[in-house]
């Protein structure tokens, strides 16, 4: 019994070291301390700290406190981003669709935000909807952009939304004209609980 | 009862929301240091200062703000029965209910804090409350832990604040409840059902 307890505290208290380290660097970042932050952030992040890396290259891409780099920002977002980082996979699936640090591409764009998407992510669900939709990145297949659409609208996205009202509305992503569906959405999008 | 509200209101909650910020911050850095930095007491509320960043501005971490009240009133409650309870050693009762509620204040906080991450972590109206018009960089929680973790709010806000020091005070007085409350209730009913 007390071997497991002390295992257990062992666990506790051991195993996050870093997470208090990138917390205290956090705080540095709130008080706007960079020259104290960097230097903990660049070690989390090349000691392969997914949430470090993400920052850091937040720090490179807004050019906060270091100099503007998009290259280093997206070589970061990459690292983190292969750690299943979701602010990463989000920022580094941006910059492909716009091509900002990496070669542009839809593709891996897409790639990304489908593996967001996959994972319940709502403002993921919406774009990997809207590129399915616009064939950007892959064939144009209403079929995905409808089931992707539908799942960030029925998350409360209200953009997803908008489109589930106009997709109803138009006979838009395969679905037949249904006025009664277009006005549940809408309803759905401007009602609250409470 | 008044009384003891007030001197709760006035000077304990203080006090209370102090112990509770110290075993708060102590508990969140062992089970939730991925997502709460710490705890910044702000004027009888909290700030959950969390590692979370949202979608429009992800250089920024995003504070939460958590009213506290509920968390102490307990303390107002519990005090007022056990100095209102004849025949007994207030002082000593004082002492003991309090460092009983003080764990259950502590748990109502945390399952608090935790339907707050929750609420707007999966960015979806329930109960009475509305998440920050931002979606935060993280991933949602499975629908059943989201239900749960409200079932845990309602309990932390609705249920215990008042069922807690009521059960801790009959915990401490079980013969006065026992000889005076129920002893008197039976009395009425078996004179109703006699009449």
């Amino acid at each position: 019994m007390h071997r497991y307890l002390l295992l257990a505290l062992l666990l506790l208290g051991g195993c996050d070291s870093q997470t208090r380290e990138y917390n205290t660097a956090l705080e540095y970042l709130a008080n706007r301390e960079l020259e104290q932050a960097l230097p903990v952030l660049t070690s989390l992040a090349e000691a392969g700290y997914a949430p470090a890396q993400f920052r850091l290259g937040m720090m490179f891409a807004e050019g906060f406190g270091i100099q503007q780099n998009w290259r280093q920002a997206a070589q970061w977002f990459e690292r983190a981003a292969q750690q299943n980082d979701v602010g990463a996979q989000w920022t580094l699936a941006r910059l492909y669709r716009v091509g900002m640090g990496v070669r542009k591409s839809d593709n891996l764009a897409l790639r990304w935000y489908q593996q967001l998407a996959e994972q319940g992510f709502a403002p993921a669900q919406f774009q990997a909807g809207m590129m399915y939709r616009e064939g950007l990145g892959t064939a144009q297949d209403m079929a995905q952009a409808e089931h992707w659409l539908r799942q960030a609208a029925e998350q409360d996205f209200r953009p997803a939304m908008a489109e589930m009202v106009k997709a109803y509305r138009d006979g838009g992503l395969g679905l037949p004209v249904d006025s009664e569906q277009a006005r549940a959405w809408q309803e759905k999008a401007q009602i609250r609980p409470f | 009862m008044p009384i003891s509200l007030a001197f709760w209101w006035f000077f304990g909650r203080e006090y209370c929301l102090l112990l509770l910020q110290w075993l708060v911050s102590g508990i969140t850095d062992l089970l939730l240091a991925d997502k709460i930095v710490g705890i910044e007491a702000n004027n009888m509320a909290w700030l959950l200062k969390t590692s979370l960043s949202t979608v429009e501005k992800p250089l920024e971490t995003v504070g939460l703000p958590v009213a506290t009240n509920r968390f102490t009133v307990g303390f107002g409650l519990l005090w007022g029965l056990v100095l209102s309870t004849p025949g007994i050693s207030h002082w000593r009762q004082v002492l003991l209910g309090t460092l009983m509620l003080i764990p259950v204040a502590t748990l109502m906080a945390m399952m608090y804090i935790q339907f707050q991450l929750a609420l707007n972590i999966n960015h979806q109206p329930i109960l009475t409350e509305v998440p920050r018009g931002e979606y935060l960089l993280a991933l949602p929680y499975p629908d059943y832990l989201y239900y749960l973790m409200a079932v845990g709010r309602q309990l932390a806000v609705l249920v215990l604040p008042t069922l807690a020091p009521l059960a801790i005070w009959s915990l401490l007085n079980r013969r006065f409840v026992q000889g005076v409350i129920l002893e008197s209730v039976l009395t009425q009913t078996t004179r109703r059902h006699s009449a």
